[in-house]
């Protein structure tokens, strides 16, 4: 006999969610937390190394979002919003804490295995998936400030170039300038690493 | 990159925006045609895609269920003490949409106390605007500036590189100039010219470093 399982409830809007947690409702926090927890601390975390300042800053995020909601006015999705305030708290926690990643990438290299080209060919060969994040994180504290949000917010939380440049408040052109540079620096460092 | 001053040579938000599908038809198949003719240019591009292909493979480890469990309590916990719809009306509204006791006293009490706080620190701290008057903190030289890009409408605003003007610039002598008629301007300020005939070649007008070194009240 065929199971028939009743259709998933489509997902509310953003603008839904906000008004239940406007008007109080607990469970509509719950909902944006897990709708975007993941990318904000991925953006988090790129920006400050580790997981627990990550987490930070992801609190910090979310709250000041959620506190602040009268400073949004809906010219970008509540995604775009919300990561441009995760984003400014880890570079504020950052600032704050000190270059810590430096220390811990300090450490990391004396341990770091050979990087082969060959990884370039494809990267699910020869290299495990640590000792390639280990190397990007490297490569990407090489990179300026700047370059490295745009890089990140373009690729970890998959924000359009329009968004990207939302949340940074720069053109597009500047968006676009930013990444061609930030892989021409990564792309030097990790061939850089190779030939070590 | 070598940089080539061809009409067709592509720019490097070009050639991101190629990578990127951000193109439209006719930018792409330039950017193709120009990869086409450059192929040692091409295998570094093509390096930058491998680059982002790497990068989309190794995403940060997610934290465990429980570090999720408990920055999401925090989060409830840090809005329910601020002014916020969790905080200020001192209840949420669970499934069951009975509402929990009120705790608003509490809630009210800190907001005031926040308020108070903040009306000291405005009183007690100039507004970010009022910096007129204020000598400036230099925290760059043009040196330690390495420029990107510029957007087209700003190419006009950007100076680069060290001031070439040192001392005040002279635009015309008393020899160049005949005095018809003088204003105030909008601060009321009567310009002062210079008119001193014995020394014709004379700056009478000059153009300070700076903009205007009077301002307005």
């Amino acid at each position: 006999m065929a199971v028939l399982t009743a259709p998933a409830p489509p997902a509310q809007s953003d603008e839904h969610l906000l008004a239940r947690f406007t008007a109080g409702e607990r469970e509509a926090l719950e909902e944006l937390f897990q709708r975007y927890r993941v990318t904000a601390f991925r953006v988090a975390f790129r920006l400050l190394g580790q997981e627990a300042d990550a987490l930070d800053a992801v609190q910090d995020g979310f709250v000041k979002a959620l506190t602040h909601l009268q400073g949004f006015r809906r010219q970008s999705s509540f995604k775009t919003w919300l990561l441009r305030v995760v984003s400014n708290a880890a570079l504020d926690l950052g600032r704050k804490r000190g270059r810590r990643e430096l220390l811990r990438l300090q450490g990391a290299s004396a341990g770091f295995r050979p990087f082969h080209a060959s990884t370039f060919q494809d990267p699910t060969l020869g290299l495990e998936r640590e000792d390639s994040r280990q190397l990007l994180d490297e490569a990407l504290a090489t990179l300026p400030p700047a370059q490295r949000q745009t890089f990140m917010l373009h690729s970890d939380a998959e924000l359009s170039y329009r968004e990207v440049a939302s949340v940074m408040g720069i053109s597009i052109g500047t968006v676009m300038s930013r990444l061609f540079y930030a892989r021409q620096k990564l792309r030097a460092y990790i061939a850089n690493r190779d030939r070590q | 990159m070598k940089r080539h001053r061809a009409c067709n040579t592509p720019t490097p938000s070009e050639l991101a925006a190629y990578l990127d599908g951000e193109n439209n038809g006719e930018e792409s198949a330039r950017v193709e045609e120009w990869l086409a003719q450059n192929p040692e240019l091409a295998a570094e591009l093509e390096a930058h895609e491998e680059v982002s292909r790497l990068y989309q493979s190794a995403p940060p480890p997610e934290p465990s269920a429980e570090a999720w469990d408990g920055l999401l309590a925090r989060i409830e916990t840090e809005l329910t003490t601020r002014s916020t719809p969790l905080g200020v009306f001192g209840h949420a509204v669970d499934r069951d949409d009975s509402p929990r006791p009120r705790r608003s006293w509490l809630a009210w009490t800190a907001a005031v106390a926040a308020g108070i706080l903040i009306a000291l620190a405005y009183v007690g701290n100039p507004r970010p605007r009022d910096l007129a008057g204020r000598d400036s903190l230099p925290v760059a030289s043009d040196d330690d500036v390495n420029i990107l890009s510029v957007h087209g409408q700003d190419i006009a605003m950007l100076v680069v590189g060290a001031v070439p003007l040192q001392e005040p610039l002279a635009l015309a002598t008393a020899h160049d100039v005949t005095v018809e008629n003088v204003q105030p301007d909008s601060d009321g300020m009567m310009p002062q010219i210079g008119t001193n005939s014995a020394d014709a070649s004379s700056p009478m007008i000059v153009a300070p470093i700076g903009g205007n070194s009077e301002k307005a009240p």
